[in-house]
C-alpha cells in the first residue's frame, strides 16, 4: 500500500511538473512570520493607541471637573477640546476591539450613539442614575458629553450657566467611566500591567484559527470597518436603511459637528494597520503568501489602491456632515460604496487567501 | 447466489457490532456533551433570529425546547451504550439528530450526515442483542448474526470514503494543489512539521496522498492481510486533519469506529476485557439471528440511493463548486476554500431608492458567512427580507443581491445575476439559471 501510494504520488508528480510547464515545485509559496508582524502591530500601533486614549481620557476628565468647579467659557472651551482629542484618539482604537477592550465593552462605553437626550436629562433632573445598566446603555460615553457641551439652542454662556450641580455630576460621571475604562483596557495591554501584548505576541497566538491573534485581529476590524466605519459614521446617516433618507441625528459627534474628521482619523488608523505603520503589517502578509493563492496576485496592492479611493472620497467631504449631506449627498454615498469596497475585499479575498473564518465565534467546519 | 450468500447470510459473531453500538454511544454522548459545553445550543438554535432549513417549517423548539431536545438525546446515547430499550433509543436519537441538522443549512456538515445516516441504519441492526441489558431482560443473547448487518455499516464508511476521494480527482485539488496550498499556508506556524508547509511540493503531496487515500483505504480495511497497516494510516491521517483543520469530532469519530473492519476476533477479545470489567454474568439462552428477504431489498434500494446522491451535480450544468447545485450530501469534505460577501437591496416595486441591508441586523456571522456562498440560501434569506419589509409597510418589495465570492484564492467575481428580483425566484430541483457562469 505505502510503495503503491508512494509510486502513484511520484508519477503524479512528475506528471504534474510536466503539465506546470514550471520547475517552481521546490519554491517556497510561504516565507512570511507572524510573529514580527504581531510585534509591529501590537508594539507600535496598537499599545501607543491605548495609550494616547488612555491619557486624552484622563485629560478630558481633568478638564470636565474644572469646567464643573469653575463654570465659565474658558473652561467649557478647554472640555471641548479634550473631547475633541480624545475622540481623535479613540479612532485610532476601534479596529481592536477584542481580547480587554471586548471583555469591559469598551466602544459600548465610549462611543455609542444616537444618544438619548431625553434619558440625559431625566437623569439628570432624578440625580440617580447607575451608568451600567441597559436603559442608560445610550446615555453615556462622548456623545452624552458633546450634548451636554455643546447643547443644541443654547449659547455657550447658556451652557455655562446651565451647569447645576446635578447637570455638573452627570459630566463629571460620564467623564470618569470614560476615563477609567480607557484606563483598564490601557493597563491591559501593558507590559506592566496585565501584558496582554505577550499574549497577543506569543507563539501559542499563531495561526489563523479562531483564538489566533490574526483571526481575532482580522475578525474585529472586519466587524468594526463594516458596522462601525462604515454604517455607523457614513451608510446610516446618509440614509441607507431609509430608502435615502438622511438621518441626521445618527451622525457621530452629531452636536459637536467634526463627524468628518473623525471619520477621516479612523480611516488613517486602518490604512495605518495595513500598512504596519510603515513596517510589517497586513500588507506583507497578503504580499507574502500571494503565491499560496491562484492569479490573486495584486490582491496587496488592490486593497492599498482601494484605501486610496476611500481616503480621495473622505476628503472631498467637509464637516459638519449634516451639511455636507444637504449639499452634496452624492459625495457622501461615494464614501459610502468606496468602503462597501474595502469591506467585500477584507470578507472575501483577503480573508481567504490568509485562511482566516469571519465568524467570531467557535464552530466546526469539514 | 455465492456473492449474496458471502456478503449477506454468512452466520458471523455479534461481537463487533456490539462493539460498534457501544463505541457509537459513547462517541455521540461526548459530541453532545461537547456541543452543549460550547455553548452552541445558544449559539446556534436560540440567539439566531431566522434560520434556513432544509425543508420549511422545520424550526427549533422556542425555550429551553433545544435543551429538552439535547438531553434526550444523551439520555439515548446512554441507554444505546447500556443497550436498554436499543431501539427506542436509537430510534429516538435518529430523529432528533436529524430534525437539529434540518433546523439550519448554516450548520450543515457532512459529518453530522454522516452521523445521521449511521444511527438510522442502526435502527434496524440487532447490536442490542447481545452483551446489553435488553439482552438481560429477555433472558438469551444472540451469538450469531447474518455478516450483512456488518457490511452495511462497512459499505456506509467505505462510501464516504471513497466519494470523498473521487471528488478530489479534479484540475484545481490535483494540479493546482488548491485549496491545500492556502490552507497549509496558513499552518506554517505549527510545531515540527510547520516549516513544510511553506514548500509548493507539500501542497502537491497532501493532495494526492488525500486523493488516493480516500479511495484506496475502503479496500485496504476491507482485506485482512492489509486491515491493520491501513488503519495505522486512518489514525495517521485523521490525527493530522484534526491537528490543522478545526473540524470537531470527525476526526476521532472516524478512528474509533473504522474498528467495524477489524476481524472478530479483535472484537471477542476487547468484548471479553469489557465483561471482565463490568463483572458482566453470561446470559444463558443463545439464539441466531435471521434477516428477511423484503430488508435485504429495501436495505439495496438504500444504498442504491446511496450511491445517486453524490452523482446527482452531473444533471446540472456549470461549475459544481461555484453553483453547488449538488454538491451537498455527496462527501464532498474540505475541498474548496470559498468566501463571499453578499449585499442585498430592498425597494418597493416601482420606487427607486433602495435600502441597503446590513446582514448582521438579521444573521449571525456564521448564516452570513454561509449564505453569501450557496444560492439556496440567498433566495431563503431574500424571501425572508422580502416578509420584514412588507411588515414595515412595502406593498412589493422587490430584492435584489451583489454577491461576490472568491474560489480557491482566485480574485472575487459576481456570483449572481445582481438584477433578478430574488422574491421571484424559488428553490427547487431545477437548475439555477441566475447564477453566472464560473469563467
Amino acid at each position: 500500500m505505502k510503495k503503491l501510494g508512494l509510486g502513484i504520488v511520484i508519477a503524479g508528480a512528475t506528471v504534474l511538473q510536466a503539465c506546470t510547464s514550471g520547475n517552481d515545485l521546490l519554491d517556497k509559496m510561504n516565507d512570511f512570520d507572524q510573529g514580527p508582524m504581531l510585534e509591529n502591530i501590537g508594539s507600535s500601533i496598537i499599545l501607543p493607541a491605548y495609550q494616547s486614549l488612555a491619557k486624552e481620557s484622563e485629560s478630558l476628565d481633568v478638564a470636565i471637573q474644572s469646567l464643573v468647579s469653575g463654570p465659565s467659557e474658558e473652561n467649557l472651551i478647554a472640555a471641548r477640546t479634550a473631547l475633541k482629542s480624545t475622540r481623535l484618539a479613540w479612532q485610532a482604537c476601534t479596529p481592536y476591539q477584542f481580547g480587554p477592550a471586548e471583555s469591559i465593552n469598551l466602544s459600548g462605553v465610549l462611543n455609542i450613539y444616537p444618544v438619548d437626550t431625553l434619558q440625559i436629562e431625566n437623569n439628570i433632573e432624578s440625580g440617580s442614575y447607575d451608568l451600567t445598566t441597559i436603559s442608560n446603555a445610550d446615555a453615556r460615553g462622548f456623545q452624552s458629553l458633546g450634548y451636554l457641551l455643546y447643547t443644541p439652542g443654547l449659547t455657550d454662556a447658556e451652557i455655562v450657566s446651565s451647569i447645576t450641580a446635578n447637570r455638573g455630576r452627570y459630566l463629571q460621571d460620564i467623564a470618569n467611566e470614560i476615563a477609567l475604562a480607557s484606563a483598564t483596557v490601557y493597563q491591559e495591554w501593558n507590559v506592566q500591567g496585565g501584558n496582554y501584548l505577550a499574549e497577543f505576541t506569543s507563539e501559542d497566538a499563531y495561526g489563523v484559527n479562531v483564538g489566533s491573534s490574526v483571526g481575532k485581529l482580522v475578525n474585529a476590524m472586519n466587524k468594526d470597518f463594516e458596522r462601525n466605519s462604515r454604517d455607523g459614521k457614513i451608510g446610516i446617516p446618509v440614509g441607507i436603511r431609509t430608502l435615502g433618507e438622511p438621518v441626521f441625528h445618527a451622525i457621530e459627534a452629531y452636536y459637536a459637528g467634526y463627524s468628518v474628521e473623525l471619520l477621516q482619523a479612523n480611516i488613517d488608523a486602518y490604512h495605518k494597520l495595513y500598512e504596519g505603520n510603515d513596517n510589517v503589517g497586513i500588507e506583507e502578509y497578503l504580499k507574502a503568501i500571494q503565491a499560496t493563492t491562484t492569479d490573486n496576485t495584486d490582491l496587496s496592492e488592490k486593497i492599498n489602491a482601494q484605501f486610496s479611493s476611500i481616503e480621495t472620497a473622505a476628503n472631498a467631504l467637509s464637516d459638519p456632515l449634516v451639511e455636507q449631506i444637504e449639499n452634496d449627498k452624492t459625495a457622501v454615498e461615494l464614501v459610502f460604496a468606496e468602503m462597501h469596497r474595502l469591506v467585500v475585499m477584507f470578507k472575501t479575498e483577503m480573508a481567504s487567501s490568509m485562511g482566516v473564518v469571519i465568524t467570531y465565534q467557535d464552530n466546526d467546519g469539514d | 447466489m455465492n456473492f449474496i450468500n458471502h456478503t449477506m447470510n454468512r452466520k458471523v459473531t455479534i461481537a463487533p457490532l456490539v462493539t460498534f453500538r457501544i463505541l457509537f454511544g459513547m462517541l455521540m454522548l461526548a459530541s453532545m456533551i461537547r456541543f452543549w459545553a460550547n455553548g452552541w445550543i445558544e449559539e446556534l438554535y436560540i440567539e439566531p433570529t431566522f434560520y434556513f432549513p432544509f425543508i420549511e417549517g422545520v424550526r427549533p423548539f422556542p425555550g429551553i425546547g433545544m435543551y429538552v431536545v439535547f438531553a434526550v438525546m444523551m439520555l439515548a446515547t446512554v441507554l444505546i451504550i447500556i443497550g436498554l430499550f436499543y431501539r427506542y433509543a436509537i430510534s429516538a436519537f435518529f430523529i432528533l439528530f436529524t430534525y437539529v441538522e434540518l433546523i439550519d443549512k448554516t450548520n450543515y456538515l457532512n459529518h453530522y450526515y454522516f452521523i445521521s445516516l449511521i444511527s438510522f441504519l442502526m435502527i434496524f441492526i440487532p447490536a442490542h442483542k447481545a452483551f446489553s441489558l435488553d439482552a438481560r431482560i429477555k433472558g438469551s443473547e444472540t451469538s450469531e448474526v447474518p455478516v450483512l448487518y456488518l457490511n452495511i455499516l462497512r459499505l456506509q464508511m467505505g462510501i464516504l470514503y471513497f466519494f470523498a476521494g473521487i471528488a478530489k480527482i479534479n484540475s484545481e485539488w490535483l494540479l493546482k494543489a488548491q485549496p491545500l496550498k492556502m490552507w497549509l499556508s496558513a499552518n506554517v506556524f505549527q510545531p515540527i512539521i510547520g516549516p513544510l508547509f511553506r514548500y509548493k511540493i507539500t501542497a502537491y503531496i497532501f493532495s494526492w496522498f488525500g486523493m488516493i487515500y480516500d479511495i484506496t483505504i475502503p479496500f485496504f480495511l476491507s482485506f485482512r492481510k492489509t486491515v491493520y497497516t491501513a488503519y495505522l494510516f486512518v489514525i495517521g491521517f485523521h490525527f493530522i486533519t484534526w491537528w490543522m483543520f478545526p473540524i470537531g469530532m470527525f476526526p476521532w469519530i472516524m478512528m474509533v469506529i473504522t474498528t467495524v473492519f477489524f476481524p472478530a476476533g479483535f472484537h471477542e477479545r476487547l468484548l471479553g476485557g469489557l465483561k471482565t470489567l463490568v463483572g458482566w454474568n453470561r446470559v444463558s439462552g443463545t439464539r441466531v439471528d435471521h434477516i428477511t428477504p423484503i430488508y435485504k431489498v429495501l436495505i439495496t434500494v438504500f444504498f442504491f440511493f446511496q450511491l445517486l446522491l453524490p452523482m446527482r451535480y452531473l444533471l446540472y450544468p456549470g461549475n459544481l463548486f461555484w453553483t453547488e447545485q449538488g454538491y451537498r450530501f455527496s462527501w464532498r469534505v474540505m475541498l474548496m476554500e470559498k468566501a463571499g460577501s453578499a449585499t442585498f437591496y430592498v425597494r418597493d416595486k416601482g420606487a427607486d431608492q433602495s435600502i441597503l441591508v446590513s446582514n448582521y441586523e438579521f444573521l449571525t456571522p456564521q448564516q452570513e458567512k454561509m449564505m453569501a456562498t450557496q444560492p439556496d440560501m440567498i433566495v431563503q434569506f431574500a424571501h425572508y427580507l422580502e416578509e420584514v419589509y412588507k411588515l414595515k409597510g412595502m406593498s412589493d418589495p422587490v430584492v435584489t443581491a451583489d454577491v461576490l465570492v472568491t474560489l480557491n484564492g482566485q480574485p472575487a467575481r459576481t456570483f449572481i445575476d445582481p438584477h433578478i428580483d430574488l422574491t421571484k425566484v424559488e428553490n427547487n430541483w431545477k437548475n439555477k439559471d441566475w447564477i453566472l457562469e464560473y469563467e
